[in-house]
């Protein structure tokens, strides 16, 4: 999940007003944060597995409450209970581990970035409307909370525009699958591969009889809009 | 081409170079910045409101009608 963070964060701001926003933002990234700082020394490294796991989840939302409660700053629990919302929205739209890095879990939206916009877009819009409760009911107000969604949505619309270009794997809604497969029967996903496409906003490329058919080249290539070129080939425009 | 073609076309080129931590950074950090100028520019206009409403309260009966 990507703006939908953000609203949770706006949600829960409802709660403690004198909380101020931008650590319960940062709480609500929090694992990705986690992983950036400890991608830095080695950003090919996979941090998420640690970072977004229950564990790795409980240790960094006790940490972020005790030290804001240690700096005797008001709504410890607040950030700690935004820290922990991360893993149920990731749940939603992407695969996360449970303890170990494997299995992993969830609806994978990701793949499908029509509904995932869908769904943060609604996130969005109740986690404005709950943050717009604790303002004083003045058209101004209200003004200044929908310009906030909007861009909210916009940037996720940005997010999932891309997405859609870019993703070349199959929708692989995961609740037990110890390994990275699809629940789906073989011959379905073929079936549901005009569906998915819809929904993906995938060029025609990415369907999985033109990677497979492939005359020699790698599948599952993560490069989609360059030229696949095998070695000593040329490109013409 | 039109200011959101090129928006999406630079999205999707982050993907397609590889996302490095530097650019998940710059990502997380754009909604903080959004969430952070709207909840500034709401508390600003509700310490207005706040304080018309107890100008208002303060004067004199007489004077509010």
């Amino acid at each position: 999940m990507y703006a939908g963070h953000a609203a949770v964060a706006l949600a829960l701001r409802w709660r403690e007003p004198r909380l101020p926003i931008v650590p319960l933002v940062v709480a609500c990234y929090g694992p990705d944060w986690a992983e950036v700082v400890l991608m830095a020394p080695n950003p090919r490294a996979v941090i998420a597995a640690y970072t977004h796991s229950i564990p790795g989840l409980l240790i960094g939302a006790a940490l972020v409450t005790l030290v804001w409660k240690w700096m005797r700053r008001p709504g410890a629990m607040l950030l700690g209970v935004g820290w922990l919302l991360h893993w149920p929205a990731d749940l939603l739209t992407g695969r996360k581990p449970l303890i170990f890095p494997t299995p992993v879990i969830g609806f994978d939206l990701y793949n499908l970035p029509l509904a995932d916009f869908l769904l943060e877009a609604t996130v969005v819009a109740i986690g404005c409307a709950i943050y717009a409760r604790g303002a004083p009911k003045r058209a101004e107000l209200r003004r200044v909370i929908v310009i906030l969604g909007a861009a909210l949505i916009a940037l996720q619309a940005a997010l999932d525009m891309a997405l859609g270009v870019m993703r070349n794997t199959d929708w692989e809604p995961s609740l037990a699958s110890a390994v990275r497969q699809s629940h789906l029967p073989r011959a379905r996903v073929h079936g549901w591969a005009g569906l998915r496409m819809r929904f993906a906003l995938s060029p025609s490329h990415n369907r999985r009889e033109d990677r497979d058919g492939n005359d020699g080249r790698t599948p599952g290539h993560r490069d989609a809009g360059l030229p696949h070129l095998r070695q000593g080939e040329v490109l013409h425009e | 081409m039109s200011l959101l073609a090129r928006l999406l076309d630079f999205v999707a080129a982050q993907y397609r170079w590889g996302l490095h931590p530097l650019k998940i950074a710059v990502a997380l950090a754009v909604p903080v910045v959004i969430v952070y100028l709207a909840d500034r520019r709401v508390r600003r206009l509700a310490a207005v409101v706040a304080a018309e409403e107890e100008r208002v309260r303060r004067l004199p009966r007489i004077r509010r009608r």
